[in-house]
């Protein structure tokens, strides 16, 4: 896909927004959220386990624009700066007037509070300035990029890139849910936000801590391990896969299909697709969109498995499954 | 038994001598005395007492001066010091060599990068070296001062300028590399008759110490080349070779010293010790006679082994005034050095004194805010128009290096944390470092391990916009940052933050006292130190010096620490998760690259509204080249607020190369690497008004085509 074109001339310069304070239910700005790790990396953790029963936040924003040229631009003191908040689980969305301040510098501020309940997962903070351009109020000039506030903690953890994997015993968790699936092994879950993959350690699989947990192994202690756990990531994947193309949207008839909403989703096609149709990430959109409808998903059905398989590397360790049966024990201990 | 009294009274009588021009033995002969006694009442050996009354009156003094050191001092008389310096003053260069050889400059000039920060690195740790070790600190003052008109005209005539211009004119006729700077800078003088000076003030040093001749601080800086003079293990330099910076940031290749000893000579001489050198390249002699091999100098014109020479002139605090090196006395002992027409070589602005002096503050604080932590060096930056002081301020790290003045301040004051877990927290790790055997005569010893000390602080949001952020600095002994290791992008996520590796003697518990362990390490980091002492690697002397290994070591001890650092800054765990990593790690889902798409895709489009409120727009695709062609429907998407766009009809569409158009399709043939096509858009498909939307362009319906042609 090429690049956008407008039909009027855009700012070029850069448009900085920078959250300047975090206060949560009217407390003392929390210097923890606002580290030097969050500015950098423009996401705020609001979901830590300090601060769950937290009801407000209260955000400063400022926002920075390339002073010169909005100086010379024709639109001029007209132009206008919006902060907007979008969710993209509640799909709430807030647009707010920013508030220029006085000085020589193109530098617009705004307060903002959010209530807890209206937002979940990752929230996008971002700004954009606007102007009349000849007879047209309003244009879209140029927009910085977004800060990520997350309410919940994210989908896809930060360190290892997998999605949540927990330890639960089903029969007697609180979760209704993990009770109806009692006797299975694992569930997968994602319907609450928050892709999370369910182990069940209780009743029968009270062992199944054993066969799965981190320590060294060999032989067939090694073998079934890795049997289990690639029975388990395939069967994870082929779910979050399918749980993708189902987030594929498409607004009209006529449009283009457009990612997930969902940023997990919108990963694992990201990674996925293009590998099975060996086409650029938006024409492998437009292809399983097409499979997805018209053809029953057989493609992605049979080249995903493939290709899953490949990304949860099942051939390698089959490899070392099948040499331990030929008396050829995998020496390889994990 | 030297008396102190009688001691200091002798060099208060031979101050008083020297600023009225006289010498001991006209002394001895007003007062009718040997020579011997007033050279004894001079070192203090004999009492001057009885003769007290006499000698301030012959010296124009006050007795109780001379006796107590209280009071006014000798006043020197100007005028007198004035004539004095013009009759025995002046420039003497050396002569040609006698085969013939041209030096068309000092080759020693070309190795350092001439820029203010290599000046500074280079100035200051000389000055470093020569730190008296009684004192606390060296101070350091760089004054910047800009000289036009009567104060250009007055520095000028103390420096016998007719004299040297002479010299610098012939010398810019030259038509070598350094003949022709010299002629661009004197053009550019004469244009703008104006000049800067570059004066550095250091106090709380040895100065200038050490004869005329033969060996000593004075001459290594003064006269000889490749000559350190440095005999400490811990010494930064060790080449020689840093000096050269100042006369590289010289217009003119000219620089001057005046000095305070801190012992004096064996002639009893002490104060206002000047002499300058001017490095040009091999010039014909200005009097037409002879040639001149290059390096000159300025001073007491004398002779010595029946060859003109120019030696310190001493004494003459008119003289130092005028040149502006001058010292009070509160300074204390130490040298002024001044660069005769300052410059930045590697800018190509002209650069105004304050942007110079904000220049140095800078280096001095991107490179040595580790010995200004320790306390041992202060230094401030001054500009000056002539006589008047415009500009005054203490270099202060922390406003420029916050992150690491901070973490290695509270290394120092023992306010460490145990993991990172907020803003501005420090921590400190081990890194061993394996010095191999020295097997040098000199210092001699086994293969050991030294502890340097890892300190890694989280960085705070006012550090964010620190260019040296994510930065492992290195040093030892001297507390000069031997090098930055950049490691912003070594661990994905990490938390910023600023990181100091402390080795040798700077590791030791106490500095001033350290073991057998860090002194050998000092050493074995300053001989893995090339010339310009920016970083630890292998140099001739480490091989030479000892056995294999020493560059695996450092790079051993950079990998370790660069470890550490990683275990400390990786990305702060948001995974409250208990499931095995086994399962996780194959369930990561990846940003992986794209795979490698055979397809042919756009790789540079523009597009243009014109008055028909249609879209024009021309697209550059790309493909590998293969046995088949390639047809492919390019279209014009009208953005919308989600979705991927509504695609819009053609008015027209054809090729412009590497393809044919037809039906809305363009055609590239087998082999074609590239090709442009150009559409305009049918108006009436537009979903809405042009004006009102955004648009894309795109390539559909991709299908490899057998033998298709162009």
């Amino acid at each position: 896909m090429s690049k956008l074109f407008y039909p009027y001339k855009r700012i070029e310069g850069d448009l900085v927004l920078t959250v300047m304070s975090v206060d949560i239910d009217e407390k003392d700005p929390a210097p923890e959220v606002l580290t030097a790790e969050a500015i950098e990396q423009r996401q705020i953790t609001l979901w830590d386990q300090e601060k769950t029963k937290w009801k407000t936040v209260r955000l400063r924003a400022e926002l920075l624009g390339p002073t010169e040229e909005l100086r010379r631009h024709p639109a001029g003191e007209s132009i206008t700066a919006t902060l907007i908040i979008r969710c993209t689980s509640t799909w709430e969305r807030r647009a707010v007037a920013m508030q220029k301040v006085n000085g020589p510098d193109a530098k617009w501020v705004a307060d903002v509070e959010l209530q807890r309940d209206d937002f979940f997962g990752t929230t996008f903070l971002s700004a954009s300035l606007s102007g009349p351009i000849v007879d047209v109020n309003g244009r879209p000039l140029c927009s910085s990029e977004a800060w990520r506030l997350h309410f919940d903690q994210p989908a896809i953890d930060s360190k290892t890139g997998a999605i949540a994997v927990k330890w639960a015993d089903f029969s007697n968790d609180d979760r209704l849910f993990l009770k109806e699936y009692a006797n299975e092994p694992f569930f997968a879950d994602f319907e609450s936000g928050s892709p999370t993959l369910y182990l069940n350690k209780g009743g029968v699989f009270d062992r199944l801590p054993t066969l799965l947990t981190d320590r060294p192994r060999k032989g067939a202690d090694l073998v079934v391990h890795n049997a289990e756990r690639v029975g388990i990531a395939r069967a994870v994947w082929l779910a979050m896969l399918h749980a993708s193309i189902a987030g594929i949207r498409k607004s009209e008839e006529n449009a283009e299909p457009d990612w997930p909403e969902s940023e997990w989703q919108t990963r694992v096609l990201k990674s996925v697709l293009p590998r099975i149709f060996n086409q650029e990430p938006v024409e492998a959109l437009k292809s399983a969109y097409e499979d997805w409808h018209m053809g029953g998903v057989r493609v992605i059905e049979s080249r995903g498995q493939v290709e899953i398989n490949k990304r949860i590397q099942a051939t390698r360790w089959l490899k070392g499954t099948l040499a331990y049966f030929r008396d050829d024990a995998p020496s390889e201990v994990i | 038994m030297i008396d102190s009294n009688d001691e200091a009274t002798g060099t208060r009588i031979l101050q008083a001598l020297k600023q009225r021009g006289l010498k001991p033995k006209d002394l001895a002969d007003h007062l009718d005395v040997e020579p011997s006694l007033v050279s004894h009442w001079i070192k203090g050996r004999k009492s001057s007492k009885k003769h007290l009354a006499k000698i301030s009156k012959f010296l124009n003094v006050d007795a109780v001066w001379l006796d107590h050191g209280k009071g006014e001092g000798p006043v020197p008389d100007a005028k007198d010091e004035i004539e004095r310096y013009r009759r025995e003053t002046g420039w003497r260069t050396r002569e040609a060599y006698a085969d013939g050889a041209r030096d068309y400059g000092n080759a020693s000039m070309e190795t350092f990068n001439p820029d203010i920060a290599n000046m500074v690195r280079e100035g200051l740790q000389n000055i470093l070296d020569v730190r008296l070790p009684k004192e606390d600190s060296a101070k350091v003052v760089f004054r910047i001062i800009r000289l036009r008109g009567a104060d250009l005209k007055n520095f000028q005539e103390a420096l016998q300028w007719d004299e040297l211009s002479k010299h610098l004119d012939a010398a810019s006729e030259i038509k070598k590399r350094h003949g022709q700077l010299l002629k661009s800078a004197l053009d550019k003088f004469n244009e703008r008759a104006e000049m800067l000076l570059l004066v550095v003030e250091d106090s709380g040093t040895k100065g200038l110490i050490g004869p005329e001749y033969e060996d000593g601080n004075f001459l290594a800086l003064t006269k000889n080349n490749l000559d350190s003079n440095k005999d400490s293990k811990s010494a930064q330099g060790s080449y020689g070779l840093g000096k050269v910076t100042w006369w590289r940031m010289s217009q003119f290749f000219v620089v001057l010293f005046n000095s305070h000893l801190s012992e004096p000579t064996a002639e009893g001489q002490y104060e206002n010790r000047i002499i300058g050198r001017c490095e040009l390249p091999w010039h014909e002699d200005v009097k037409g006679e002879t040639a001149c091999a290059g390096p000159g100098w300025f001073g007491r014109l004398e002779t010595h082994n029946d060859t003109e020479v120019a030696e310190s002139y001493w004494g003459n605090a008119t003289l130092a005034k005028n040149l502006h090196l001058e010292r009070k006395k509160e300074v204390g002992p130490g040298t002024s050095i001044c660069v005769v027409g300052f410059h930045d070589p590697s800018s190509d602005d002209l650069k105004d004194p304050r942007d110079l002096a904000k220049d140095i503050e800078t280096a001095v604080a991107d490179h040595f805010w580790p010995v200004i932590v320790a306390g041992k060096l202060k230094v401030a930056v001054e500009t000056w128009e002539g006589a008047v002081r415009s500009f005054q301020a203490d270099v202060q790290v922390g406003s420029h290096k916050g992150g690491f003045v901070d973490a290695y301040s509270k290394y120092r004051a023992h306010d460490l944390a145990g993991e990172l877990k907020k803003d501005g927290d420090v921590v400190c790790r081990e890194i061993s470092i394996q010095v191999p055997a020295r097997t040098a005569a000199d210092g001699r010893h086994d293969a050991l391990e030294h502890s340097a000390r890892l300190i890694v602080r989280r960085a705070t949001p006012q550090d964010l916009a620190d260019d040296r952020r994510d930065c492992l600095a290195v040093f030892r002994g001297p507390g000069m940052v031997v090098e930055y290791v950049s490691l912003r992008h070594a661990f994905s996520g990490a938390m910023p933050f600023h990181a100091v590796l402390v080795c040798g003697e700077a590791a030791a518990e106490n500095p001033d006292n350290s073991t057998n362990e860090e002194r050998r390490a000092e050493r074995f980091l300053r001989t893995a130190e090339p010339a310009a002492h920016n970083k630890w690697t292998m140099t001739p002397d480490l091989k030479a010096h000892y056995e294999k290994g020493g560059k695996k070591s450092i790079d051993q001890m950079f990998q370790d620490a660069k470890k550490e650092i990683g275990e400390l800054v990786r990305p702060s765990s948001s995974d409250l998760t208990d499931g095995p990593n086994a399962l996780k790690e194959l369930l990561a889902i990846g940003e992986d690259p794209p795979p490698p798409v055979d397809q042919p895709r756009i790789v540079k489009s523009q597009a243009k509204l014109d008055e028909n409120g249609r879209w024009n727009v021309e697209a550059r695709v790309r493909v590998r080249p293969s046995e088949d062609g390639w047809r492919y429907q390019p279209v014009l998407l009208f953005g919308a607020e989600s979705g991927g766009g509504f695609p819009v009809a053609w008015e027209t569409l054809e090729a412009v190369s590497g393809c044919t158009a037809a039906q809305n399709n363009v055609e590239m043939p087998p082999g074609e690497r590239e090709a442009v096509f150009r559409g305009i858009t049918d108006a009436a498909s537009h979903p809405i008004q042009a004006e009102e939307s955004t648009v894309m362009i795109d390539i559909r319906r991709i299908r490899a085509v057998k033998g298709a042609q162009s």
